[in-house]
C-alpha cells in the first residue's frame, strides 16, 4: 500500500498543502520544530483515526484557528481510496470515499503504518500499560476481532468497578462471568502473538546488534493459572474480598506485564540506552513482519528521527532488517547523511517553519 | 434573531436533528399556515398526558391496560422482554411475534447508576412465575449493557420452569433495536438462541 498524495489543512503549524508522496521513499529534512514529523503524524491519523502523540483533538489544529482537515489519496493492491479526517467544533469526522464512518476501527483495513520514533521507548522501559498498549496494536492488526474483545474488556471492567463501589453485590457474579469469557479470548490471543514474536524478534535483536545479545518476549498474565472460562471465573470469585477492598477489579488481562528476558535475567534492568533504543526500534520491525505475514499487505513506515541513534554499521544492519515495504517515510537533520546512493523512487523535502519545497540535488 | 435562534436550538436537541434540519424546520414552520402549528404545538404539549404505561407491561398506552395485553388471542406461552416501549412498536411492526411483551425501562449498567433495581425485573420476575408463560424472549440490545440485563434475567429464572432465549445474531454489537430493519429482526426473532433449557 501507497499514500500517493496527502493534503493537510490546518494541521498543526503545516502550511496548507498538497505533499506528493507518490514514491517509495519520502525523506523530510529541516531542523527541530520545523514540522517535519507532522507530515509522519498526519500519515499515522489517515492510517489509525488518532495520533500517536496526542489524545486531544484540540492539539491538532493550527494554532488560533478551529478546525482542519487531512485528506489522503491511497493504493492498495487492487484500489484505490479516499481518506479525509476533519476536527470541528471539537468534533472528529472520518469519510472513506466520501461516506462516513463511526467507528475509526473501518480506517484499519484500508492502510497501516508502522512508526518508529523516540516515544517507542515506553513500550521498552514504561509502565506495563505502556507495553499493554504496543502488544494490543499489534493484536488489533493482525486479528479483526482483537479490538472489539478488548473494547468489551475495558467496558466490562469499569462496570465492575462501578459494581464494586456501589457494594451491591447482586450482579457481581454476571460481571465475573463475562470479564471471564473475553478476558481469556484475549489473553489467549496475546500469549499467541508473544510466541509468534519470539520467533522473530531475538534473531533480528542480535542480528542489528551484532553483540551477541538474544532478548526474548516474556509474557506475564495476570491469570496465571487460568486456561478456560472456568479458572478465571473461579479466580475472579477467590478475589472478591480484595477486590471489595480496593473497589476496583485487581485481577484479569487488564493488568497483564511483559518482560524482555535474557537469559532467565531482565534484560532491560542491565541493557544500555542504546541497546533500549535498539530494543525498540526492532519491536516495531518485528510487529511490520508480523503485520505482513497475517495478512498479506505491505505496512507504510514511518521513521522518525530514529536512525540518528544507530552508527553506521547498525542502521544498515537495521535497514536491511526491515519488512519489504512499498512505501517508507524519513525525516532527518539538515546535515544527516543517510543514504549513501539512494536506488529507491524517492522524493526529498526540505521542510522549514511548516512549509515545504523540495530539493532533489540533495538525493 | 433570538426567536428563530431559540427554536433552532429547541429543535436540534431532538434526537436525530442536526443543526442542519433544526433551521429547515424552523423555517419551514414560520412560513406555514399557523393553524397546522397550533395544532402540532398543542399534541406536543398534551403527549405526556394522554400516553401513560401499562399497568402490565410498562408499554405505552392511551387506556391502564394496552391493547397487547388486552388480547386474549396472543400466544399465551411467549413473553419478549425488551428495554424501551418502543422496541414493542418495531418488533408489532415486523409482524413475526404474536407473544406478549414485558418493557424495563432501560438496562443494567452500574456506571450510570442503573442495577436491577432501577428497573422493572421484579414486576418481570412476578409475571414469569404467576403466569403460564414457557419461553421469555430477551430481546435486549446488543451491547454490554443489554448483555449484561439479559445474562442476569437468565440468572433470576435458572431454577425456574421457563426457557429464555436471546435474539441470534445478525443483530450489529452495539446496535440499538429501534434502527434494526424489519427483515433482520425477523430474522433474529425466528432464529433464537436458547441461554436456558429446563
Ligand atoms: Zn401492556
Amino acid at each position: 500500500m501507497l499514500i500517493e498524495s496527502i493534503q493537510t489543512y490546518n494541521f498543526r503549524n503545516l502550511t496548507p498543502s498538497l505533499v506528493d508522496t507518490n514514491h517509495q521513499h519520502i525523506t523530510l529534512t529541516g531542523d527541530n520544530g520545523q514540522g517535519k514529523s507532522n507530515l509522519l503524524e498526519a500519515v499515522y491519523i489517515i492510517c489509525y483515526g488518532s495520533s500517536f502523540r496526542s489524545r486531544s483533538h484540540k492539539q491538532l489544529i493550527r494554532f488560533n484557528e478551529k478546525e482542519m482537515s487531512l485528506i489522503a489519496q491511497i493504493r492498495t493492491q487492487d484500489r484505490h481510496h479516499t481518506v479525509k479526517l476533519t476536527i470541528q467544533d471539537g468534533k472528529r469526522r472520518i469519510y472513506i470515499d466520501d461516506t462516513e464512518i463511526s467507528d475509526r476501527k473501518a480506517l484499519f483495513s484500508i492502510c497501516t503504518s508502522i512508526i518508529f520514533s523516540h516515544e517507542d521507548m515506553d513500550f521498552v522501559q514504561g509502565a506495563p500499560a505502556e507495553q499493554r498498549r504496543f502488544f494490543d496494536q499489534t493484536n488489533s492488526l493482525i486479528n479483526e476481532r482483537y479490538i472489539d474483545d478488548l473494547r468489551m474488556m475495558n467496558m466490562i471492567v469499569k462496570q465492575r468497578n462501578a459494581v464494586l463501589r456501589q457494594k451491591d453485590h447482586s450482579i457481581l457474579a454476571i460481571y465475573d462471568q463475562k470479564l471471564a469469557e473475553v478476558g481469556i479470548q484475549i489473553q489467549q490471543q496475546r500469549e499467541e502473538t508473544v510466541r509468534s514474536f519470539n520467533e522473530l524478534f531475538p534473531d533480528l535483536f542480535e542480528t542489528v546488534s551484532a553483540d551477541g545479545i538474544h532478548p526474548e518476549i516474556k509474557y506475564v498474565p495476570s491469570w496465571k493459572q487460568a486456561s478456560c472460562v472456568e479458572d478465571a471465573i473461579r479466580i475472579l470469585q477467590n478475589s472478591h474480598e480484595r477486590d471489595a477492598k480496593y473497589e476496583m477489579t485487581t485481577t484479569g488481562p487488564h493488568r497483564d506485564k511483559y518482560q524482555f528476558i535474557e537469559h532467565t535475567r531482565d534484560f532491560i534492568e542491565t541493557a544500555s540506552t542504546g541497546q533500549r533504543r535498539l530494543a525498540a526500534l526492532v519491536l516495531k520491525s518485528t510487529q511490520a513482519l508480523l503485520y505482513e505475514q497475517a495478512t498479506g499487505n505491505k505496512p507504510v513506515l514511518l521513521l522518525d528521527d530514529v536512525l540518528l541513534e544507530l552508527d553506521i554499521k547498525k542502521r544498515e544492519r537495521f535497514l536491511s532488517s526491515l519488512a519489504s515495504y512499498d512505501q517508507a517515510f524519513f525525516t532527518f537533520l539538515p546535515d544527516e547523511s543517510y543514504f549513501k546512493k539512494d536506488s529507491y523512487d524517492s522524493i526529498a523535502y526540505h521542510v522549514e517553519r511548516g512549509s515545504y519545497s523540495t530539493h532533489e540535488e540533495s538525493c | 434573531m433570538r426567536s428563530i435562534d431559540e427554536l433552532i436550538r429547541g429543535l436540534s436537541r431532538l434526537p436525530g436533528v442536526g443543526n442542519k434540519s433544526a433551521s429547515r424546520i424552523a423555517y419551514h414552520l414560520i412560513q406555514r399556515d399557523v393553524r397546522d402549528n397550533h395544532l402540532l404545538g398543542e399534541l406536543i404539549s398534551t403527549i405526556q398526558d394522554k400516553i401513560r404505561l401499562c399497568d402490565v407491561c410498562g408499554s405505552f398506552t392511551e387506556g391502564q391496560i394496552c391493547d397487547v395485553c388486552q388480547d386474549p388471542h396472543r400466544d399465551h406461552t411467549l413473553i419478549c422482554v425488551v428495554e424501551q416501549p418502543q422496541d414493542v412498536f418495531t418488533i408489532e411492526a415486523s409482524g413475526v411475534y404474536n407473544g406478549y411483551y414485558h418493557v424495563l425501562h432501560g438496562a443494567i449498567s452500574p456506571l450510570d447508576g442503573i442495577g436491577p433495581d432501577q428497573l422493572t425485573i421484579g414486576q418481570l420476575i412476578e409475571r414469569i412465575t404467576t403466569g403460564d408463560f414457557s419461553e421469555v424472549i430477551l430481546a435486549m440490545n446488543p451491547t454490554e449493557e443489554g448483555d449484561t440485563t439479559a445474562m442476569y434475567i437468565t440468572h433470576l429464572l435458572r431454577s425456574s420452569r421457563v426457557t429464555t432465549s436471546r435474539l441470534a445474531s445478525g443483530l450489529p454489537v452495539g446496535g440499538d433495536l429501534e434502527y434494526t430493519d424489519k427483515v433482520t429482526l425477523a430474522r433474529s426473532l425466528r432464529g433464537r438462541i436458547r441461554m436456558s433449557d429446563q
